[in-house]
């Protein structure tokens, strides 16, 4: 038996021979990512270590991605410590606003190496896994500890696998994978948790598929999570669930939880009326989402009464959509088109929901609130949300014409 | 003696501050905006000292340490729940609020008890009914942070006392 992925390069950084699942190892990090969400906490407990410097500004990344372009005076305030801390402290990597989502830049910039290990103050940092990293979420007060120190201690996970086979019929998308993944596993079925993608399925699966794939991760709670192809021999896993994606169907998540996994076509029958439609976030404002979007909405227009939102989640997205057409398509069919950033899907900048509204979304979450009190969001995958702000209800992929 | 207040599952960062409180890092400010989106009033009927009980993953989803310095700035003693979301345990130690893994606790403690939790020997007693709900006390570095106050202050104490 061989070590899993997340043991290995744990093992590996650590000097330890050969951790074992169980064992605290004091990690050195090789990439530190700081948002402006957090920042200002982070910043503010740096402060409070007698004598700290920053360990390596190289290897520490700042993004505004959150509040961006600045959202409040508050906020922009948050911006100003960041830039001026940045400067003062010799940390080039300031992704100002307008970069994007930390997680896509982060792989699409080289600064999540496979084989490294990222620290963000952020749980959807398990997203830089995609490129083969282990990369995992921490909160602020520990993010200062890492800036002054560069290491962080980490509970060497077990690994769940999650084997992926079969080819994907035309309609279903990787987010509809995962959406199955975590309808079964529930929202605490990794926790604390190794997940290893693995299987023909998750072999042919694009970056965006597996950035997809890693980001909805955290829904059931992983500490990291990594593609690995064809393995040698299997490794120790503490459980392995197969999927066929050949059989798998478009799906939805209920309003609640990211977990709450239905089958599309049981939601799909027009009678939920939506307010607002959402692709964007780390795991929706891929330039797959954007194309697939574009390719649906060419020539048509948005329901009346349908706000729909757009947001390419970085800069180089938004630029190969502008270059595709698909930025001009959009914004011909009605669509609101964003800067890059992530904060819509937070309900931290645009898109806030009034009470009793219905968005659907391709964004990772649905917790209550999320989006705006008293609203609440459907997930799904990027075509149906789309197709819905045609039609105005949670409609699929198969009843695209019947509008 | 502390007044225990009952939460579900999967009870998520999200509902525990709400993402219009994220621009403020005062802990008595945040805490004032407790599950505001989800329970409107919930932070004012809070008083120092109070326990909150969860169910399972409790502080599910975002990383945002907002969540539990909100808790902390209302002057919650402590959470207990029958199991916790990874970030939000460690953000929880990392401020020195004690995340209390306790499913007998968890499925014990009403709405309104009185317990007392005793940290070093993994002990809550429940005064309103007589009760003890027995957990796994934390490992030493762990209780350090609690004692300490959180991760900063620990760093702080270490390099003025180095071993």
């Amino acid at each position: 038996m061989c070590p899993t992925r997340a043991v290995n390069i744990l093992s590996s950084k650590c000097g330890e021979r050969d951790a074992r699942p169980g064992d605290i190892v004091d990690a050195p990090v090789d990439r530190a990512m700081i948002h402006d969400n957090n920042a200002a906490l982070v910043i503010e407990n740096f402060g409070r270590i007698a004598g700290a410097s920053v360990w390596s500004p190289d290897r520490t990344v700042f993004f505004i991605d959150h509040h961006s372009p600045s959202t409040s005076v508050k906020a922009v305030k948050h911006h100003s410590l960041m830039r001026r801390f940045a400067r003062d402290n010799g940390i080039t990597r300031l992704f100002d606003c307008g970069w994007g989502i930390s997680h896509v830049v982060m792989i699409e910039e080289g600064l999540a190496a496979p084989g490294e290990i990222v620290a963000g103050t952020d749980s959807h940092t398990t997203g830089e896994g995609a490129s083969g990293a282990f990369a995992t979420g921490i909160g602020a007060t520990e993010m200062a500890a890492v800036l002054a120190a560069g290491r962080v201690w980490l509970k060497v996970p077990e690994t769940v696998k999650i084997s992926l086979n079969g080819a994907l019929p035309p309609g279903v998308y990787a987010r509809d994978v995962m959406t199955a993944v975590l309808g079964r596993l529930g929202p605490e079925g990794a926790n604390y948790r190794s997940v290893e993608f693995q299987g023909s399925a998750a072999d042919a699966m694009s970056l965006d598929d597996r950035i997809v794939c890693c980001v909805m991760s955290m829904e059931m709670g992983a500490k990291n999570a990594v593609f690995v192809s064809a393995p040698d021999e299997d490794a120790e896993y503490e459980r392995v669930e197969e999927f066929d994606v050949s059989s798998m169907t478009p799906m939805a998540a209920l309003p609640g939880l990211p977990t709450n996994a239905v089958p599309l076509s049981e939601i799909a029958d027009g009678g939920v009326k939506i307010d607002q439609a959402f692709i964007g976030s780390c795991s929706g404002g891929l330039l797959g989402d954007i194309e697939t979007a574009a390719r649906i909405l060419e020539g048509k227009r948005v329901a009346d009464g349908v706000r729909l939102i757009v947001i390419p989640a970085t800069r180089r997205i938004y630029n190969e959509s502008l270059k595709r057409g698909y930025i001009g398509i959009l914004h011909d069919a009605g669509a609101v088109i964003g800067s890059p950033a992530c904060g819509g899907c937070g309900g931290h900048d645009a898109g806030i929901l009034a009470e009793g509204e219905v968005c659907v979304a391709n964004s990772p979450r649905n917790m209550e609130g999320r989006m705006g009190a008293g609203g609440v969001v459907y997930l799904a995958n990027s075509a149906a949300v789309a197709i819905s702000a045609l039609t105005g209800h949670i409609t699929g992929e198969e009843r695209r014409d019947a509008r | 003696m502390s007044r225990c207040w009952k939460l579900g599952d999967n009870v998520s960062t999200d509902e525990i501050l709400p993402f219009q409180y994220m621009v403020l890092t005062d802990p008595a400010e945040l805490g004032r905006h407790i599950l505001g989106n989800v329970k409107p009033g919930f932070a004012e009927r809070l008083t120092r000292g109070d326990i909150l009980v969860g169910g399972l993953n409790f502080g599910y989803g975002s990383s945002r340490e907002h969540a539990p310095l909100a808790l902390k700035g209302a002057g919650i003693g402590a959470v207990v729940a029958r199991s916790f979301a990874r970030i939000f345990f460690r953000n929880c130690i990392n401020i020195g609020l004690p995340a209390i893994a306790c499913p007998s606790a968890a499925d014990g403690v009403s709405e309104g008890d009185s317990v007392e939790i005793d940290l070093r020997s993994g002990e809550i007693w429940n005064t309103a009914r007589n009760a003890k709900y027995s957990f796994v006390p934390f490992p030493r570095f762990i209780m350090e942070y609690v004692e300490n106050g959180g991760l900063i202050n620990t760093l702080n104490k270490r390099n003025s006392n180095p071993a």
